[in-house]
């Protein structure tokens, strides 16, 4: 029972205090992601993908350094790093995202 | 237990060793025929993009006689009979055409992908070998 009590008292205070979390979120180019309210969302990698075997590490540059709560994060429809890819059509991005809680 | 950790241990063991990497791009090579054989560095990978006609042919016939030629010496490639012509390149001391057929068939499709260690070497002979070639340099990061 303490051991049981002693894991639900992790996890309350690992969701309590926390205040970043990171996480991967995919899209298609000229699509968009809204950053949920009460947070903020800093893109630290972003990957493209023309539907082959590999990924293209894109540059920072090509987003905004921070995405503020309910704003939209618009993925580029092109960008020069798409030429390293074989297909040009339907690319998605693969963005690794830190959430920071602004409460 | 054992029978669950089993499976589990397999999919996250299988899963490390076939992940593919990512690649971020490092830069753009011109190689020439006249420059030495080239090896792919390694946490690198190199995308022939393009292959140079040694002139102004491009299209290939299939040669009904000859003798067999010594192309790549510097890269060890044993004496070959080349039956078709146009544009070759050595890579892992295998002899490649990237010329066309004569019946309009590309004989070797681009792109090519070259994984670190390999070995590309060129030739010089004017009917045989490719002039040069491009790549794109990529980095293989995690």
């Amino acid at each position: 029972m303490r051991k049981l009590f002693s894991f639900f008292l992790l996890i309350w205070a690992g969701t309590t205090f926390a205040q970043d979390t990171s996480f991967v979120k995919s899209a298609y180019g000229g699509s968009s992601l809204t950053v949920p309210e009460g947070v903020s969302w800093k893109i630290e990698k972003a990957y493209i993908n023309g539907g082959d075997g590999y990924n293209i590490l894109v540059s920072n540059s090509n987003f905004k350094p921070i995405y503020g709560p309910g704003e939209k994060l618009q993925t580029p429809y092109y960008m020069a790093e798409m030429e390293l890819l074989d297909k040009k059509d339907g690319v998605f991005y693969i963005l690794y995202i830190r959430q920071h809680n602004n409460k | 237990m054992k029978y669950l950790l089993t499976p589990l241990f397999l999919i996250i063991f299988v899963g490390f060793f076939l992940a593919q990497g990512n690649l971020q791009f490092n830069q753009a090579k011109i190689i020439s025929n006249t420059d030495p054989p080239q090896t792919v560095p390694a946490g690198k990978v190199w995308k022939i993009e393009s292959v140079f006609t040694a002139g102004d042919q491009d299209v290939y016939g299939v040669q009904t006689s000859g003798t067999t030629l010594s192309l790549f010496p510097a890269c060890g490639v044993p004496s070959f009979y080349y039956l078709y012509s146009g544009r070759y390149l050595a890579i892992n001391n295998i002899p490649i055409s990237f010329g066309i057929h004569n019946a309009g068939e590309q004989m070797t499709n681009l792109p090519i992908w070259v994984p670190a260690g390999s070995n590309i070497c060129t030739c010089t002979n004017s009917g045989l070998c490719a002039r040069g070639y491009s790549v794109i340099e990529f980095n293989i990061i995690p």
